[in-house]
């Protein structure tokens, strides 16, 4: 199993302050809790603005309220990124800001 | 069963078996709990326990089962023991690290000491996640049945057990 954070700790906030999956969708401005089922089932991730609500609803960060998602993002990006350096480094001289502060 | 290691789990689900179905509780470190509750499956068969165990195994993807150990216990239900040997089972199919923790070991590992009743243990266990004092039932009195909700208390703090030092 795994010892990475969930993608997403969604249903674990709610339940702590206390709120029906009903309440939770009628504060992020939906129409029925089926979507609030879907996030928290992982069959859909919120849009930017929902992630926000959210945010601003249970007062915790975006980033941890979907910790493992973040940390894939993480990984991934500072992978890409690992790759674009070691190309730079290849390159005579670093030609643009972005690159120098890269390497 | 074996003690219960020093090892740092970082996601744990507890069970404890009841009447038709069980308490639970999941725990990311000692102070995260991440879901309580209690399933009574409409069906009584402890397969349909297994599966609403399984959909919590999906969902939270914890390192370590924990189950109330009933083995000795004349006063359970066969169902109480039937659950226990499924889970074990469930667990290994699922290459899930396993420990059935009896409930005195539970009572050390919060209180130290094991003259302390049900509804002592769920205040404590109250007092320490406030989201649970909510679902606090009132003290029992002796003519009145077993609480059913008291079960998921009771599986908090079987899950505490895994980040206790003290083992079985």
């Amino acid at each position: 199993m795994s010892k990475r954070k969930l993608p997403e700790y969604l249903r674990s906030y709610r339940k702590r302050v206390g709120l029906s999956q009903s309440e939770m969708a009628y504060l992020l401005g939906l129409n029925s809790a089926t979507s609030v089922s879907r996030f928290e089932r992982r069959e859909q991730l919120p849009d930017l603005r929902r992630a926000f609500a959210y945010q601003v609803i249970l007062s915790v960060s975006v980033e941890s309220l979907f910790a493992g998602v973040f940390e894939e993002v993480k990984r991934e990006t500072e992978r890409r990124a690992m790759v674009m350096a070691r190309r730079l480094l290849k390159k005579p001289k670093p030609t643009s800001p972005h690159e120098r502060a890269l390497l | 069963m074996n003690e219960l290691s020093s090892k740092m789990w970082r996601r744990v689900l507890a069970v404890r078996p009841i009447g038709r179905g069980f308490g639970f509780a999941v725990l990311e470190g000692r102070d995260n709990l991440l879901d309580w509750g209690v399933k009574e499956p409409k069906f009584p068969d402890v397969s349909h326990s297994i599966s609403q165990i399984r959909s919590l195994t999906d969902r939270y993807m914890p390192e370590l089962l924990i189950i109330e150990d009933v083995r000795t216990s004349q006063r359970r239900s066969p169902k109480a023991h039937d659950l226990t040997a499924q889970a074990a089972l469930f667990a290994v199919k699922e290459k899930l690290s396993f420990r059935a923790v009896k409930r005195r070991s539970a009572k050390q590992a919060i209180f130290g000491d094991l003259k302390v009743t049900q509804f002592e243990l769920a205040k404590e266990i109250a007092r320490r996640f406030p989201q649970l004092a909510s679902r606090l039932p009132p003290p029992r009195k002796a003519w009145d049945s077993q609480i059913t909700r008291l079960a998921m208390f009771e599986a908090v703090a079987l899950a505490l057990t895994a980040f206790s030092s003290k083992g079985d």
